[in-house]
């Protein structure tokens, strides 16, 4: 496990200015916009005072309630009889306030979940692709590629680098270069229509949070110091600000941003239409039945979360009748809570709706469109060339292996991996089949064995997260003394993209590094906002 | 019968359930019809060239399976007990999908550092 050091560098913890900032971050806190916005700008936007008002302090769920559901109905939908493109300026690209840098940005994917895969005949065929539906945009120099996603079911998203990310099931269930132009033009559009800005209130709010609470400590520290009668804990008055923030924090997350999302995805789709038909792609067979195939996933995920919420229900039920009734109320209204902001907290509307909405644009802006046959000679000759079909076989049989290491059947699993692992086989160096066979043979008890495929994991062409905590929790046992150096690793490996943040905080909680996973936090709650909730959820990990 | 309804509500609940549940040949079904219309428009002919006798969405039992489709891209169906052809844009279509979440652990790609989506990720 040597090979795992390198020199430790350190992340400096951000301490300055907060004292100074706190009675600034104070005027805005109470300037907090209202839950309900009007339709056209962001939900978050700080243009309206704060819902404080004494109707509202006496029922404040009903008054935020009728103001959610509003503000939900009307941020969603709205027709359109001209092109979305119509929307764009033409000239050159101009970055996003949230870009990270495209080596930055490409770090932060491979820290999530699995980590990234590279395909370079599929790479060069998809970004073919886009480059063609980039040209129809009358945008240049926009920036980003397709990257591929270690990641079982139908994803796809974009950053604000422009990078386009798409796991390796979508390409399994497209049928032609028509239905991959529509997903690639839906996710370009985002970049193209500069959605991923809007990202800046949510990010806001959870700074101007922090800062008030942790200005509102170090002023208290100070008076203390300098004889002052501020005590250690915050006020009723500071702690009341801080609940009410975090309480609108928790619904402008859950239910307002998904709600101003899906108005955002909805421009996604119309854009995509006007660019696949201006790079004479087939509606039909592309857009439409890419949405049908969105449709028909959806579907799939309701029937899970049905499912997930009828075995919920039948655990309060045996809890009420089995006499513990405190439980039984608190697990419900749990999941009530739950029910609400999962329903609230779609980011897109059900495929179904999705469809009819691209009907109904198509028919208002093209009347007169022409059906176009699909490309799927071209789309099913790069599927077959032999390195593409043999990766994604590859990882299909990795994804079976990981399912059964999630139901402890390490040898079923590290069956299924032997060939994925076999010499010359495409994607034997891999980061994740390599760990997963590590778990595997760990479960076996043969550690000796298991410990060659944590070394190649941590060897693998594209980094992924996963051996670091592996390795993090080996050191546990073996040598404690090590994590840290390890942590700097990580933090090196990943360039300190934003998304290593709330990982690292993990590892150090887990490891019992508490030191290291403090000064973590406070970086990660300070300049990563974003990752605010998922550090903090971090830091209770056991 | 049984089968006939448990069948609907399959496709209802967006399930796939392969062809069993439809007539023999079906290459697919239609769900229902799109963009909210209320009436479909029909052809003769496989080319859309000759128009036929608009149908009420209403009087159509759907999921109705689809039997062909011409090279001009237009679906034939069976409604009423006679052969139509329809343009499949107005027609909300189901679709095979062969993916699901295997794990729990790992975030959705658009759940995590505010990007943007193609469609709802496993939760």
């Amino acid at each position: 496990m040597n090979r795992l050091y390198t020199p430790s560098t350190h992340q400096p913890a951000p301490t300055a200015g907060l004292l100074a900032a706190t009675t600034f971050v104070a005027l805005l806190a109470l300037s907090l916009p209202s839950a309900a916005e009007s339709s056209d700008t962001p939900p978050a936007s700080a243009s309206r005072p704060a819902s404080t008002t004494d109707t509202e302090a006496a029922s404040p769920v009903q008054g935020l309630w009728t103001k959610l559901t509003s503000t939900v109905s009307n941020a969603v939908g709205g027709k359109r009889d001209k092109p979305q493109i119509a929307d764009l300026r033409p000239g050159s690209y101009a970055v996003s306030t949230e870009a990270l840098g495209d080596e930055r940005d490409t770090s932060e994917q491979r820290i999530k979940g699995f980590g990234l895969v590279s395909m370079p005949d599929l790479a060069n065929y998809a970004n073919g692709v886009l480059d063609k539906l980039k040209a129809e945009s009358g945008i240049k120099n926009t920036p980003g590629r397709v990257l591929f996603v270690v990641k079982p079911g139908l994803e796809a998203a974009s950053t604000p680098d422009g990078n386009i990310l798409v796991s390796l099931d979508w390409f399994n269930n497209l049928a032609s270069e028509d239905e991959l132009a529509a997903l690639l033009a839906h996710e370009l559009s985002h970049i193209l229509l500069h959605h991923h800005d809007s990202n800046i209130f949510g990010k806001i709010q959870k700074q101007i949070q922090t800062l008030f609470s942790m200005g509102i400590q170090v002023q208290s520290a100070l008076q203390r110091a300098t004889g002052g009668v501020a005590g250690s804990t915050l006020s009723p008055v500071q702690r009341d600000t801080l609940f009410k923030m975090d309480l609108y924090i928790r619904l402008t997350d859950g239910a307002l941003h998904p709600a101003w999302n899906r108005r955002q995805e909805l421009e996604a789709d119309r854009l995509a239409i006007d660019l696949t038909q201006r790079a004479r792609y087939s509606y039909s067979n592309g857009v439409k039945s890419w949405l049908e195939k969105v449709r028909q996933w959806d579907a799939q995920q309701d029937v899970r979360r049905q499912a997930l919420q009828l075995e919920s229900q039948r655990v309060v039920q045996e809890l009420v009748s089995s006499g513990k009734i405190d439980q039984g109320i608190q697990r419900g209204l749990g999941d009530a809570f739950n029910t609400v902001v999962e329903q609230l907290g779609h980011t897109h509307d059900g495929g179904e709706k999705r469809v009819d909405e691209a009907q109904i644009y198509v028919e208002a802006v093209y009347p007169d469109l022409v059906k176009q046959q699909a490309n799927a000679a071209t789309y099913q000759k790069v599927m077959a060339a032999p390195a593409t079909s043999r990766t994604l076989k590859a990882y299909k049989q990795t994804f079976e292996a990981m399912t059964a290491i999630e139901s402890l059947s390490y040898t079923a699993a590290a069956k299924s991996l032997e060939p994925v692992l076999a010499r010359n086989a495409p994607i034997a160096t891999h980061a994740v089949p390599n760990f997963l066979m590590y778990e595997a043979l760990k479960g076996m008890k043969r550690d000796k064995e298991a410990m060659v495929y944590l070394n190649r994991s941590f060897d693998a062409p594209e980094p992924a997260w996963k051996p670091f905590d592996l390795a993090a929790d080996y050191y546990k046992q073996a040598d404690p003394s090590k994590i840290s150096a390890l942590g700097q690793q990580a933090l090196m490996r990943f360039q300190q993209a934003p998304a290593v943040y709330p990982s690292l905080v993990g590892l150090y909680a887990r490891t019992g590094q508490t030191e290291a996973m403090q000064q973590m936090l406070s970086v990660c709650m300070l300049s990563h906002v974003q990752y605010r909730d998922d550090c903090k959820k971090a830091a209770q990990l056991k | 019968m049984a089968k006939k309804i448990l069948c609907a509500a399959a496709v209802a609940a967006g399930l796939a359930i392969g062809g069993s549940c439809w007539a023999q040949g079906s290459l697919q079904t239609a769900l229902g019809a799109s963009a909210k219309r209320t009436v479909l428009k029909t052809f003769l002919d496989a080319e859309g060239q000759q128009k036929g006798s608009p149908i009420e969405v209403a009087a159509v039992a759907f999921p109705v399976p689809i039997y062909e489709r011409s090279s001009a891209g237009y679906v034939r169906t069976k409604i009423a007990g006679r052969d139509v052809w329809l343009d499949p844009d107005q027609l909300v279509l189901d679709a095979q999908v062969d993916a699901k979440c295997l794990v729990t652990k790992g975030q959705p790609l658009a759940l995590a550092g505010g990007l943007r989506g193609a469609n709802e990720a496993c939760k």
